[in-house]
């Protein structure tokens, strides 16, 4: 029997050995990474949650902004209709002040007193009977 | 065929004299036992308030109090603590304008009556009387609920509303005495309290007297129910004894009489006492603000000033039948 060629076994043992350290490496580092990645998303979490927290007071401060914009808007529409009113209020306080002066004109030309009918019962000058009279009281002795 | 009943008005008239002046009761529709039972009801009253609060009687509960003023606590009948609290009262309404211790100068000025005041009063031949002064916090009037007793700071003079006073406890004592529906009028001193029907039926008719006495009234006026007091000054004058004429109604804040042109003043309330205390606050208000006073207090009043005008206020316009032309 004609032996073959021979075969370079070593090489094929340190390609082996090769990739199995490789192999190995790659593991190692990978473990290592997704350790320090675990340690990192721990050490991010309470600044996560305060950007959740602020982002929620911020859509509250929008919504409220929201809100007073719409009461402002409201607030306007309602002054530029009182605005509106004054002129008229103006007029007619105008219209007033010259009724007053009228009046106050009126009420100077009138005598200082005036006499007020007595009264009486038919225009009877006797008096009707009575029961009794009411007199001076300290009478006493 | 029945003969039905006529119904007959019983009218029964009582009189006599009493706080120096006529006292009158007139009862409607009451039987002769009633009329009689509101008139002995009356006459008890009448007598247990003078004694209790007249300074005319040497022996009177006032008298005692009065004469024991800034000195001691004095036993005292239930009437005269009342009268007294409802001066005191009376005074602060009146924002001191009615005041009831111008007793001593009245005394000063010369009235007559059982003298009251003592060694507390220092007469003076002028001005108002140096009357003792109360230290900061001291009231003129102390009472004790339970037994009944008072101490007076000062002398004082309960004279017309005493006789409100008088006039009210009386008329109590009558509605206890008689039915419901009873008419009655009851009058001391000039004084008036009307009730329930008149004689005719309907409301009683009150005259004002005409403080000149050019004629019997100055105005009728018709009342339903209520009381009608009059501070006059036609009758209670005397001459002082620095020969001036002066009358009882004497204004606190000077110490003499008051009333500067007014003759007379009216006034009808529900009560005989505040009756009192309003007339002769008005009086002393003076004829120039007698009417503003009397409106702004919504008091149904009428007053004659010295030259024969007669004033009323809207309140008592509505009430007046005849007014003298």
């Amino acid at each position: 029997m004609a032996a073959g060629p021979r075969r370079p076994i070593h090489l094929g043992i340190a390609v082996g050995i090769s990739a199995s350290v490789y192999a190995a490496s790659l593991a190692a580092v990978t473990g290592l990474q997704s350790a320090q990645s675990a340690q990192l998303a721990t050490d991010r979490a309470p600044l996560a949650d305060a950007a959740a927290r602020l982002d929620a007071s911020n859509a509250l401060l929008d919504s409220r902004l929201t809100a007073a914009r719409g009461a402002f808007n409201a607030s306007a529409a309602a002054f530029t209709n009182v605005a509106g009113d004054l002129g008229g209020f103006e007029s007619r306080l105008r219209s007033l002040a010259g009724t007053v002066a009228a009046i106050h004109g009126s009420a100077v030309a009138l005598p200082a007193a005036g006499a007020i009918p007595r009264v009486s019962s038919a225009g009877s000058v006797t008096a009707p009977p009575v029961h009794a009279t009411t007199t001076a009281s300290g009478k006493l002795p | 065929m029945a003969i039905e009943p006529i119904e007959r008005t019983t009218v029964v008239r009582f009189g006599r004299r009493a706080m120096g002046s006529p006292l009158r009761l007139i009862t409607v529709g009451a039987t002769d036992r009633e009329a009689a039972a509101a008139w002995a009801a009356v006459d008890t009253e009448i007598e247990a308030a003078e004694q209790a609060l007249s300074r005319h009687r040497e022996t009177s509960d006032l008298t005692r109090a009065n004469r024991a003023a800034g000195a001691a606590w004095v036993d005292v009948d239930q009437r005269l603590r009342r009268a007294l609290a409802t001066a005191d009262r009376a005074n602060r309404q009146t924002a001191g304008r009615f005041d009831a211790r111008v007793l001593a100068d009245l005394e000063r000025l010369g009235s007559v009556g059982v003298p009251q005041a003592g060694a507390l009063v220092m007469s003076t031949a002028a001005g108002p009387a140096k009357r003792p002064v109360l230290r900061p916090g001291e009231r003129w009037l102390s009472v004790e609920e339970r037994r009944p007793r008072v101490r007076l700071a000062v002398p004082v003079d309960l004279g017309g509303i005493g006789k409100g006073l008088a006039l009210r406890w009386s008329w109590r004592a009558l509605r206890r005495a008689t039915r419901a529906g009873i008419g009655a009028m009851l009058e001391a001193g000039g004084d008036i309290v009307v009730g329930g029907p008149s004689p005719d039926g309907g409301r009683w008719s009150v005259g004002i007297e005409d403080p000149r006495g050019l004629r019997d009234h100055v105005a009728v006026i018709a009342v339903a129910a209520g009381a009608v007091a009059t501070s006059s000054v036609i009758v209670n004058r005397w001459w002082a004894p620095d020969g001036r004429l002066v009358h009882h109604l004497i204004d606190p804040a000077t110490g003499e009489p008051g009333g500067s042109g007014l003759l007379a003043v009216t006034v009808l309330g529900p009560d005989p006492a505040w009756a009192e205390v309003w007339s002769k606050t008005l009086f002393l208000a003076g004829r120039h603000r007698v009417a503003d006073v009397a409106r702004s207090r919504g008091l149904a009043a009428w007053w004659v000033s010295t030259d024969g005008e007669t004033g009323m206020t809207p309140a008592a316009r509505v009430l007046t039948i005849w007014e003298a032309p």
